[in-house]
């Protein structure tokens, strides 16, 4: 109750204002970043699941198994199989290699297929795909053999007819295969085109999708033997998962540095506050508080000072989104989803983890005030080794670093990073103060301005530190 | 009550040396007495207040209040003692700036567990009884140095301390003033029973109490009245 009213008195007069912003600024950076890059990830993980077709892709040379197959239906997820391989193809005198993909509904589980009217047509959206007897064929094979829409080509046995140029197909992907002259066709004209044979090579794609698509991974991946592949998003197209694992740690980095300043801003303006309340926790001792009451006071301040500015800080991360949203609209093509509450929950744990990190020294400080210093204000008090300051700072970034990259690499960077700039933030720091020190004798200002900076060596390389 | 044995005190000096402040000196106060220790700057009045307070603990010697050593009790022990037997006046009144003089004479009472409603009109009544009842809400920068100081002694009595020690309470006061205060713990000492030991450089106070102790060279005698 006491430390409550305490922290209302001074959060009127002030004087927790700089702590509270700090607080509230390290939150914020933390939220917003996290929140923007988890809508990007959500985006592009929805945006990249329509280019594989489906959640899960499973390339294998025949059909799978009808118990796999049995499994997924009875998870609620949908599949569907898809056939490629690599045939020639003509039209009169001209012969073309293409790659020929053969389809049935519901292909594709998602994204869509589009199509153009003409060579010259643009391409639009459709939930078709090529009837019994018609085929779809890219603009590549259709200006390699010199035909358009209305015309028919030798696929095989038959003679099938082109209805549409195939403009984009979701599970195209970026391999050499892929970069070939393609073509579609319905799953129902396969055996009449008499391309399968026996030893042919053919790729059998089977696709699924549904909530439960990753789960159905861990169970199907461990039966199959190493003539099938299984691809997600990440190992399915993993130009797409590599940007985004980087995009979101460089991200997150970005704001760990935010937080690195407001942590040396919360360790300077703490320790500045635990000075103002030398002669409170004296009195508290005097009248006869334990050192731990003295702490619990002084840290439900502080805790519930962080809790209140942490609120702030998410509530503005929230509000900035719109702004933020606008500045990386063109990463992605489709409307950002919304960021979900765990932004929010990370970004408080980011306010305490960070308060607890950077002045947890200050709190401890103010315990180790002896009661006597209500008589002896030169009384001496056990300062809190700097090893334990320092350690305490690099273990909240370490953990906080941890907590956003889930990388112990990155982590382990950043902390050796960081501790190389703060040593040498100190070395240069104390080389700058012994280089002024003798401009001390020019008197005035230099010499009380000076005096506080080296009298305080290592408090004024805290200061230098955090304004490199 | 209170009974200090051959107690010797001091500090080591900036380069270590050890600077002896008490040396074995000897002092028993009886419940409901006032005692004044006095002495030139520096002679270690203060100190001798914070041992016999338990705010710190003699080098050598022993302090003993109601039969037990300060020495032998742990932080927490004579940190608890001081929440139930011990009151305090300071020279620089010592009142928190963010709290109002009710707050301020509650605090001791709130740390000591005691529930707000309770404490408030404890705070109440020994504010009005020092001449406050009208600047319960005011802080402490709306009161004269009088004021904040007769608030200071409210704050020490409202616990209702059999010991209340007081670190030259008038020092910061001018005479009228100052006189004022020193009416005030007098009768307070005389009307609660309270034990008062006051350290002072001021022998108008220090007259006023029963007994008056000169501390010098680090020893202790008892000033002939």
């Amino acid at each position: 109750m006491i430390a409550f009213r305490l922290l209302w008195r001074e959060l009127k007069a002030g004087h927790l204002t700089l702590l509270g912003v700090a607080i509230a600024v390290a939150v914020m950076a933390m939220t917003s970043t996290h929140a923007v890059t988890t809508r990007i990830d959500k985006a592009m993980v929805a945006e990249a699941t329509t280019l594989l077709g489906g959640d899960l892709r499973v390339r294998s040379a025949k059909s799978l198994a009808s118990e796999y197959i049995e499994e997924a239906e009875r998870r609620n997820i949908a599949w569907v199989e898809t056939l490629e391989f690599a045939s020639v193809v003509g039209k009169g005198e001209k012969f073309e290699l293409s790659a020929l993909k053969v389809v049935q509904a519901p292909y594709p589980l998602t994204g869509a297929l589009e199509v153009a009217d003409s060579r010259q047509g643009i391409g639009v959206t459709t939930l078709e795909l090529p009837s019994p007897g018609e085929i779809w064929i890219d603009l590549q094979l259709a200006t390699r053999l010199s035909v358009d829409v209305g015309d028919s080509i030798e696929v095989g046995e038959r003679d099938l007819d082109i209805a549409k140029i195939l403009v984009f197909e979701p599970d195209r992907g970026g391999s050499f295969f892929s970069l070939t002259p393609r073509l579609m066709m319905n799953r129902v004209d396969l055996e009449s085109t008499d391309l399968i044979q026996p030893g042919s090579r053919i790729r059998v794609y089977t696709l699924f999708s549904g909530e439960g698509a990753s789960e159905f991974r861990e169970w199907l991946e461990p039966q199959l033997d190493i003539s099938h592949r299984v691809q997600g998003l990440v190992d399915g197209r993993p130009e797409v998962g590599r940007a985004l694992s980087r995009s979101a740690s460089y991200l997150s980095l970005a704001g760990l540095l935010t937080v690195l300043l407001a942590g040396a801003a919360i360790a300077l303006t703490a320790r500045r506050w635990s000075q103002e309340h030398i002669v409170d926790s004296a009195l508290f001792r005097a009248f006869g508080l334990s050192g731990a009451a003295v702490l619990r006071i002084f840290a439900v301040q502080l805790l519930a000072l962080g809790a209140a500015a942490s609120l702030v800080g998410v509530g503005l991360a929230y509000l900035i989104q719109p702004f933020l949203e606008a500045t990386v609209s063109g990463l992605v093509t489709q409307e950002l989803p919304s960021a979900g509450i765990r932004p929010a929950i990370l970004g408080a744990i980011t306010g305490l983890v960070t308060l607890v990190g950077f002045a947890a020294p200050s709190l401890i400080y103010l315990r180790n005030i002896p009661p006597i210093r209500v008589l002896k204000r030169d009384y001496p008090v056990a300062t809190v080794s700097r090893m334990l300051s320092y350690g305490l700072a690099m273990a909240s970034l370490s953990g906080l670093c941890f907590l956003y990259s889930g990388d112990a690499t990155i982590t382990l960077y950043v902390t050796g990073g960081v501790f190389a700039l703060v040593l040498f933030g100190l070395v240069v720091g104390r080389l700058v103060l012994v280089l002024l020190a003798p401009l001390e004798s020019m008197g005035g200002a230099w010499r009380f301005g000076l005096q506080q900076l080296v009298r305080n060596p290592y408090t004024s390389a805290g200061q230098l530190i955090s304004f490199r | 009550m209170l009974v200090a044995e051959k107690v010797s005190h001091g500090f080591n000096d900036l380069e270590g040396r050890y600077l002896s402040i008490l040396s074995s000196v000897d002092l028993e106060v009886k419940s409901g007495d006032s005692l004044a220790i006095v002495g030139p700057s520096g002679a270690g009045k203060s100190t001798l207040l914070s041992l016999l307070a338990g705010l710190d603990v003699p080098a050598e010697g022993e302090i003993r209040f109601k039969g037990s050593s300060l020495g032998k009790l742990t932080e927490d022990g004579r940190s608890s003692l001081r929440q139930s037997e011990v009151g305090f006046v300071f020279q620089t009144f010592q009142l928190l700036p963010g709290l109002s003089a009710v707050e301020n004479v509650m605090l001791p009472l709130e740390l000591a567990g005691v529930g707000v409603k309770e404490a408030r009109e404890r705070a109440s009544d020994w504010l009005t009884r020092v001449g406050l009842g009208e600047r319960l809400s005011h802080r402490p920068r709306m009161l004269s140095g009088g004021e904040q100081q007769r608030c200071a002694v409210a704050r020490a009595f409202v616990t209702e301390p059999a010991l209340l020690f007081a670190d030259e309470p008038t020092g910061n006061l001018d005479r009228a003033t100052g006189d004022a205060i020193c009416e005030l713990l007098f009768d307070l000492n005389v009307s609660t029973g309270t034990t008062l030991i006051l350290v002072t450089h001021d022998m108008l106070l220090a007259n006023r109490c029963r007994r008056v102790l000169k501390l010098e060279d680090g020893g202790l005698s008892e000033v002939p009245r």
